[in-house]
């Protein structure tokens, strides 16, 4: 065991011989022991594998807390009541099928308005009026004339608007007759 | 790693380690036994476990006994449960040095002799090794190693071959 660059000492070697003849003793070293403790210990994970998952779940521990503290921190949502009109586009009708015409009647006269016999009690007259309008008025009474052309009243022929006034006085009670 | 290996480690070297732990510690088995599990973790396999293994017994040992002082469990010179060596083993040439005379004179020697004494004649390590494992030089590796033979062939009474094959005059 000597080495080169120190050359063996022969002053030494006798104690040496002497020394290296005694045995080291191994005490309480259990070889077999400690053989199957070894092999237990090879097959463990290492320092970094045994860290790898504490790490995936500090890592996803971590997320979730952020989440929480965004998700607290978030302004609360403000209803917004809008009223949105939709205007939906009238559909185009579809098609309709060609209209024959087979025969065709007269076209019927238009509704003449009924003539009543005059004097009309109110209510009548008012319906009268209301539906058909002035035109719907009955034909006033026709006055006697004497001779000279003029009434007794001498009042002057009656025109319709003359009559169409006298009326509207009629129907508004507030004026005087 | 490769049981084999351990195997040839642990029959080659564990006694030589034990020993060099007991300078320091009093349980040196501990810290042999903690050194070959650390090296059975380890990935990869050092380029010298030979070496490795002393550097990491020395370690714990050192550790070991700071802790020991620090629980007051220190007892200077008391006597090891274990001996140091096996009991009876002579010598090839029939020089034979007591085992238990051998302890007690290492015992008494300084540790930084001692250390380099047990790691270079039982432990098989270079004094370049050695110089790694104190942190010094190859140099004063031999320079401690040299002074402790010294010391020991004084004090168990190792003559020289040299002085014995040489005829006294008349």
């Amino acid at each position: 065991m000597s080495t080169q660059q120190v050359p063996p000492d022969p002053e030494l070697a006798a104690i040496e011989e002497a020394l290296g003849a005694l045995s080291p003793s191994r005490g309480r070293l259990d070889r077999d022991r400690l053989m199957f403790r070894a092999g237990q210990v090879s097959h463990r994970p290492t320092a970094p594998g045994r860290w790898g998952w504490p790490a995936v779940a500090g890592v996803l521990a971590v997320v979730a807390l952020g989440q929480a503290v965004a998700l607290r921190a978030r302004p609360a949502s403000r209803v917004v009541d809008r009223v949105v009109v939709v205007r939906v586009p009238a559909l185009p009708s579809p098609d309709p099928a060609p209209v024959v015409i087979l025969s065709q009647s007269p076209p019927a006269p238009p509704e003449a308005p009924t003539v009543l016999p005059w004097p009309l009690d109110y209510e009548r007259l008012r319906r009268q009026i209301i539906r058909f309008g002035l035109d719907g008025l009955p034909e006033p009474p026709t006055f006697a004339l004497r001779p000279g052309g003029r009434s007794d009243r001498e009042r002057p022929e009656p025109s319709g608007a003359l009559l169409r006034s006298e009326i509207a006085r009629l129907l508004n009670p507030g004026e005087p007759l | 790693m490769d049981p084999e290996l351990l195997g040839r480690l642990i029959d080659g070297h564990a006694a030589a380690l034990v020993l060099y732990a007991g300078q320091w510690c009093e349980a040196p088995e501990d810290v042999v036994q903690d050194a070959f599990l650390k090296l059975a973790a380890q990935r990869r396999m050092p380029e010298s476990p030979h070496a490795w293994l002393f550097r990491v017994v020395r370690n714990g040992a050192i550790n070991a006994a700071t802790a020991a002082r620090r629980r007051h469990r220190h007892e200077a010179g008391a006597a090891r449960s274990t001996p140091w060596f096996e009991p009876g083993r002579a010598g090839d040439r029939g020089e034979t040095v007591d085992p238990e005379t051998a302890a007690a004179e290492l015992r008494a020697l300084p540790i930084e002799q001692r250390e380099v004494i047990v790691a270079r004649l039982w432990g098989g390590l270079t004094f370049e090794q050695i110089g790694e494992l104190r942190g010094d030089s190859s140099s004063t590796a031999h320079r401690l190693y040299h002074a402790g033979l010294s010391a020991l062939r004084e004090r168990l009474g190792v003559s020289c071959p040299r002085s014995r094959s040489r005829p006294t005059p008349s």
